[in-house]
């Protein structure tokens, strides 16, 4: 009966309770989201790079170096000698090693000089290859391979022809224009940087820099696309190179000795451990997220409350009645209380529906514009317990409409004050 | 039913205070002892009653100006309101000393209530708003069910028992009230000037109704109001100033 009375009289304020449920919902919605997507992107973030045991580079931190090797985000504080590479990947233990050359770059995009090891041995999200969307890998010196947001973004095709940038400007005055490059394959969206990368090889990096000094093309000292196939180009140096080990047993044993490396100053990093920590700095942001999340669904509810709080005088006769027909006080304390809960419960179930059908629509939006592999299915039991903590809150703060109710109640007896 | 005992009788001989004496045959429907109600909190006055008596099945008048606490001694009647001293006994029992909660289901089973207006649950229909007080009352739904009926299609408005209050007319309204207030058979009805917002062929046919269904209940009636136009339907009448301390009835 108390249950059918709380129903009916919301439905009777229809009006104002919709709309508070319509607000109850999106902040739902919004908690719900953050919370979700937080998980995903975490997720998501610690398995940009998976199936490398170590990420090698000059000396310098670990998060520098994960930046530079993994995100393309800022740069190298120094090279690693070519002698050093080949050295380390001959040791016992190591099953791959994949070079990363960076430097240069394309609209904006960093270009990246590696070997075929990068098609063959890279791995992301759950030890995930890469997959070409169309063409190949590169065979000849000025091929390329394009990331999927580079393709899509700057709408190339295979077969056409692109011109390199020296240095990371965005609009770069010098450029490798006269060795352009040609596109051979795009690779899948992976949601990862390498869908913002261009891929090349290590001997087309030094192709292209071929006749250049100290970042400037040396006048006279040009060398043509068609001389640049004549020579031998071994590169002298790379940026940094990724490990894989025969076993994982070997991870630390390598990584000591690579910090502890005569020869050259270098830094081994274990990519897991690196982007843990890295997530753990971006953690303040998604922290941050989280409290304006619970700061509107707090609104929200206190919106509610005043919602309630206000009706209670409209109400006055109604509680009268009820009061007058032999209902005990604490009757009409829990006739308002289960009102609130009502509107919180509707508020949740259509909230996680909003997410649920928000997330289904956008996830191969998400998918191939940026590459956000998203699960449409927002509940776990974080979710259920953030849920479970809206309608404690929502009884919590509807305690004081249903407080005014009970006391009033009280005093007022019968006659209604107007 | 409580039974006569000889003393309560005479002393309800002895002490009513009525124009026409009437004599009760059954220990008193209501007894007011040395009750003093303080509202200093919400105005001037003190409501102070002695003694009084009201016989099971008498109707009673009670007239007066607005705000000369006529309602406060309904809700103290009702159980709604506590008196700062004194005992209420209704049907032979100190309502002031149960707990809250016997109090309110004593309400909800002996004691019927009629406002002024708006006396109904806007959002339940017309058959609910009369079975509310029978749930209140923890009365078997299938015979109260019956009984809602009866009384509805005595006061004319069975064909109106799905309609919202919204929809019906002010005196439609006031005739489910006296349905809701009677369906749980009460032995007391309290209205508080349930006719003032009647015209006066409405009021006829309310004042009508009330009365007769509450004689077939034998319910007695309290009946408060400032129309003393009305006053020829009753048993007893009394004007509350004799209560108020400025009276003479201290």
């Amino acid at each position: 009966m108390i249950l059918k009375l709380a129903r009916k009289s919301l439905w009777n304020r229809r009006g104002t309770a919709i709309l508070t449920l319509v607000s109850l919902a999106i902040s739902v919605a919004l908690i719900l989201g953050i919370n979700h997507l937080r998980h995903q992107a975490k997720q998501s973030f610690t398995s940009t790079i998976s199936g490398t045991d170590l990420i090698v580079g000059a000396r310098s931190g670990s998060t520098n170096l994960l930046l530079y090797a993994v995100f393309r985000i800022g740069n190298a504080t120094n090279n690693i000698s070519w002698k050093s590479y080949e050295t380390i990947s001959k040791s016992r233990d190591v099953d791959w090693t994949i070079p990363i050359s960076l430097g240069d770059s394309h609209r904006g995009f960093r270009v990246l000089g590696t070997d075929h090891n990068y098609f063959e041995h890279y791995r992301y999200g759950d030890r995930r290859d890469l997959v070409f969307a169309r063409g190949g890998p590169f065979e000849g010196l000025y091929d390329t391979v394009l990331g999927a947001q580079v393709a899509r973004e700057l709408g190339y095709a295979i077969g056409d022809e692109i011109v390199i940038a020296h240095g990371l400007g965005d609009v770069s005055f010098s450029k490798h224009d006269d060795k352009p490059f040609t596109v051979v394959g795009i690779l899948e969206p992976t949601g990862t940087p390498v869908d913002r990368t261009v891929h090349v090889m290590l001997e087309g990096i030094e192709a292209i820099h071929l006749g250049w000094q100290q970042g400037a093309r040396m006048p006279g000292r040009g060398v043509s696309a068609e001389e640049a196939l004549q020579q031998e180009l071994k590169p002298e140096a790379i940026t940094a190179f990724l490990v894989g080990l025969e076993s994982r047993m070997a991870t630390f044993r390598l990584q000591r000795a690579i910090n502890e490396y005569r020869k050259e100053a270098l830094t081994a990093i274990l990519p897991g451990v690196a982007l843990a920590e890295l997530w753990d700095v971006l953690g303040m942001v998604e922290n941050m997220l989280i409290i304006v999340a619970f700061l509107v669904l707090l609104a929200t509810l206190v919106g509610m409350t005043t919602t309630l709080l206000s009706s209670m005088k409209e109400r006055q006769r109604e509680l009268a009645i009820l009061r007058a027909v032999g209902a005990h006080a604490g009757y009409l304390f829990a006739l308002i209380e289960i009102e609130a809960l009502l509107l919180a419960l509707l508020g949740v179930v259509f909230g996680i529906l909003l997410l649920t059908v928000s997330l289904f629509m956008l996830q191969p939006w998400l998918a191939s514009e940026y590459g956000l592999f998203i699960s449409a299915n927002p509940l776990n039991g974080e979710a259920l317990w953030i849920s479970a903590g809206v309608l404690l809150l929502a009884a919590l703060l509807s305690l004081i409409p249903s407080v005014v109710a009970y006391r009033r109640a009280l005093a007022d007896g019968l006659s209604v004050r107007t | 039913m409580v039974s006569v005992t000889p003393l309560q009788s005479r002393q309800a001989n002895k002490i009513t205070r009525s124009e026409q004496d009437v004599e009760p045959e059954q220990t008193p429907a209501v007894r007011l002892e040395s009750l003093r109600f303080d509202w200093k909190k919400r105005g001037p006055g003190l409501l102070e009653i002695d003694e009084f008596l009201i016989g099971r099945g008498e109707t009673l008048f009670l007239y007066g100006p607005s705000g000369s606490g006529k309602t406060t001694l309904l809700n103290l009647l009702a159980g709604v309101l506590l008196p700062t001293h004194g005992s209420v006994e209704i049907l032979d029992r100190d309502i002031t000393r149960m707990r809250p909660f016997r109090r309110d289901l004593f309400r909800a089973r002996h004691i019927g209530v009629i406002f002024q207006q708006l006396n109904l649950i806007p959002y339940l229909d017309v058959l609910e708003n009369v079975l509310i007080a029978s749930h209140f009352a923890k009365l078997d739904p299938e015979r109260s069910a019956a009984h809602a009926d009866e009384l509805l299609v005595k006061l004319g408005m069975q064909e109106h028992q799905h309609k919202r209050p919204t929809e019906l007319s002010i005196g439609q309204q006031q005739r489910v009230a006296v349905a809701r207030a009677l369906v749980t058979g009460p032995e007391i009805l309290i209205a508080d000037e349930p006719t003032s917002a009647l015209d006066s062929d409405n009021r006829e046919v309310f004042m009508e109704h009330m009365l007769l269904m509450a004689a077939e209940n034998g319910t007695t009636v309290v009946f408060v109001s400032h129309d003393r136009g009305l006053q020829e339907h009753f048993d007893r009448h009394h004007d509350i100033r004799e209560f108020t301390g400025k009276g003479g009835m201290t």
